[in-house]
């Protein structure tokens, strides 16, 4: 305090208002939502990312469906081979352990992906000329497909990290706590409506939420995929996660 | 330390009346943030708590925030109907699990009428997914019963087996009152902070019956008495809007897309939460805006403080002079100064909290009468408590200014105060 004397009046008062300023700034800056951070929506057009397999995989792949094997190969993971596949699922399901990052393509069986339903077709297609009715009937039939394909079994149980935005359906307290995660923004307003296996249905862990004001930006989930086939007494059809946890996404 | 409180107690007491109109000054200001604070987290939930637990609202195409205005806050006009047909051939889809047809359009005394049938009672949930329930009564069971929400019942006085007659429109005028068909009131909901408080349910065929002799919005020659229109053919051929429930959630966006695309009649499905999202979206800016607007009243509230400080320093100099010739350290003078400011802000803090209480404790019944928005008196936050924090740690940096300048003052005086 000595030497306050020999600093000017003016000083001192500039420094005043310097420091309330950033006191204020700070205070206000404590409701935060987070950066809008410009990422490009995971696509869900042909989903170039699947990793070309060499055909004998492939093969072995699209035969053996329910097989373990099949099942890490139709991930989108080149590195993980089927021995770490079995490991990390044995990880995942003891306890607090690493979640399993995905993208959207995993949740596609592995013969219902555009590849594996442009082969199937692919006979058909050579047959006929591009623009007539025929060729049109024949990709309205594989888009059918694709829109109505199954979920995919072998990720039942597992524990999943996944990015994606959401559409709300349920709020708890302001939060939003119940919702459709989608790998695109607008899935109410674009064309078309994603399939039954590239939605999942959310619900929040207790505490867990999003604000309103965040409801257009992409999150993280993490929880326990379930997967059903058939609506049962229990569950229904599709992808669900329950007891979610939410993070704010970034890449 | 206790003297010096003693000091800075007796010093202000005797400017007390300056201080009581700088205390007023910021309790007005902390009224004003804090009641604009709650007004923005109790819209924001009654907002969010009027529908839950329905999948899709199906209307007529055009904006999406217009048809949840109109179907659940019943704010605002739909642009079209929905043809019965439609709606009988959408709801007999597989993935619908329930759906509620409402017909509106029409008014009593200022509270909006809906037609609807008794799948509302069954199948309309809000808040926590909770359902309706009767405080007095029974659903309607016949063409002119009415069941009428609590804010209608309380505002008008209705008991049950009183009689109400519609209005056609949205404003009532007795040569637009179908005053020959009156309704009899056989239900009043329990409350539930929504919407439905504020309306009059009844039938479809209600609707239909008080309609058959109106062409084109106003009497037509030929009058049916009450007893004749029972007996014509109550079905409706046109509903406003309807509800859906699905069985699986997921198919949500399917079914949304099926709606959306469906060739007979242009129409238009929403998700009701998702919707909500957007329109809070476009309110946030307006309550952002507000906040700040509250946050500089507050900061013009301290500066009032400061400039009343500083220019009474001058009339204080002999009384910091006599503080130093007892035996006051500099930094004396200045938490002198520092303890006065808190004690000003303290106290405006805790009258502006006073003052919004009691002025919310006052115009809740009103509030909910004129406008049917709920607001709950509740303790304050964690936020606010915060807000007390950065507010008292503003004045503490607020009272350096003059408490600094009167330090070195004092070092200057010595004794020997020229004035």
């Amino acid at each position: 305090m000595r030497f306050f004397p020999q600093l000017s009046r003016s000083r001192v008062f500039f420094l005043c208002i310097v420091i309330i300023f950033a006191v204020v700034s700070c205070g206000q800056s404590q409701p935060i939502s987070i950066e809008t951070v410009d990422i490009p929506p995971v696509p869900l057009e042909v989903p170039t990312s699947v990793p070309t397999l060499e055909p004998k995989l492939r093969d072995e792949a699209i035969s053996n469906n329910n097989d373990q094997q099949a099942a890490a190969v139709s991930l989108a993971m080149p590195a993980i081979t089927a021995e770490d596949a079995v490991s990390s699922i044995d990880e995942s399901l003891s306890g607090d352990s690493e979640y399993l990052e995905i993208m959207w393509d995993s949740l596609i069986p592995s013969d219902y992906t555009a590849d594996a339903i442009m082969a199937k077709y692919r006979d058909r297609l050579v047959a006929v000329e591009d623009g007539t009715d025929e060729a049109l009937e024949l990709y309205d039939a594989m888009q059918e497909e694709f829109n109505n394909a199954p979920v995919n079994e072998s990720l039942s149980q597992f524990l999943i990290k996944i990015p994606g935005f959401i559409a709300p359906l349920e709020y708890t307290d302001d939060l939003i706590t119940e919702f459709l995660l989608v790998p695109y923004f607008g899935a109410c307003i674009h064309q078309p409506a994603p399939p039954a296996n590239q939605t999942i249905l959310v619900k929040t862990a207790a505490g867990q939420g999003i604000d309103v004001a965040d409801s257009y930006d992409p999150i993280w989930v993490i929880g326990e995929l379930k997967t059903e086939a058939q609506t049962t007494e229990l569950a229904t059809a599709g992808y669900n996660i329950a007891d979610a946890m939410i993070e704010k996404y970034t890449p | 330390m206790k003297t010096l409180i003693r000091i800075v107690l007796k010093s202000a007491w005797h400017r007390r009346i300056s201080l009581l109109f700088t205390i007023l000054s910021i309790a007005i200001s902390v009224c004003l943030l804090l009641g604009v604070d709650k007004i923005r987290k109790e819209a924001k939930s009654s907002f969010i708590n009027t529908i839950s637990q329905t999948d899709l609202i199906v209307g007529a195409r055009g904006g999406p925030v217009n048809l949840l205005l109109y179907s659940v806050f019943r704010i605002g006009n739909a642009t079209n109907n929905v043809t019965w047909e439609s709606y009988e051939e959408i709801v007999a889809l597989d993935e619908i699990a329930w759906s509620i047809p409402i017909s509106l359009g029409d008014s009593h005394r200022g509270f909006r009428v809906m037609g609807t049938n008794t799948d509302y009672f069954e199948y309309y949930q809000y808040g926590q997914s909770q359902r309706l329930t009767f405080a007095e009564g029974i659903p309607f069971s016949e063409v002119y019963h009415a069941v009428i929400g609590r804010d209608v019942a309380d505002a008008l006085d209705y008991q049950l087996g009183d009689e109400i007659i519609v209005a056609h429109g949205l404003v009532s005028a007795e040569f637009a009152e179908h005053d020959d068909k009156p309704f009899t009131v056989t239900g009043v909901l329990a409350k539930t902070g929504t919407p439905v408080d504020r309306t009059v349910h009844v039938s479809l065929e209600g609707i239909e019956a008080i309609h058959v002799d109106w062409q084109g919005g106003t009497r037509s020659a030929f009058q049916l008495s009450a007893e004749q229109a029972r007996n014509v053919d109550l079905q409706p051929k046109a509903i406003t809007a309807f509800m859906v429930g699905l069985d699986n959630r997921i198919n949500t966006f399917r079914l949304q897309r099926a709606i959306t695309e469906y060739n007979e009649e242009p129409l238009m499905a929403i998700i009701p939460g998702a919707t909500l999202a957007e329109l809070w979206q476009t309110i946030v800016v307006f309550e952002q805006v507000l906040l700040v607007i509250s946050g500089f009243v507050l900061i013009a509230g301290l500066l009032g403080m400061l400039t009343m400080l500083l220019s009474t320093l001058n009339e204080r100099r002999r009384e910091m002079a006599v503080l130093r010739a007892v035996g006051a350290h500099p930094y004396h003078i200045l938490f002198l100064f520092v303890l006065e400011t808190v004690f000003i802000v303290f106290l405006g803090y805790v009258i502006g909290m006073c003052l919004l209480y009691s002025l919310l404790v006052l115009t809740q019944p009103l509030l909910v009468a004129w406008y049917g928005i709920n607001i709950t008196i509740t303790r304050p936050d964690a936020q606010q408590w915060f807000l007390f924090a950065v507010v008292l740690l503003l004045s503490v940096i607020v009272s350096l200014i003059p408490g600094l300048i009167a330090y070195r003052q004092s070092l200057q005086d010595g004794l020997a105060v020229k004035v």
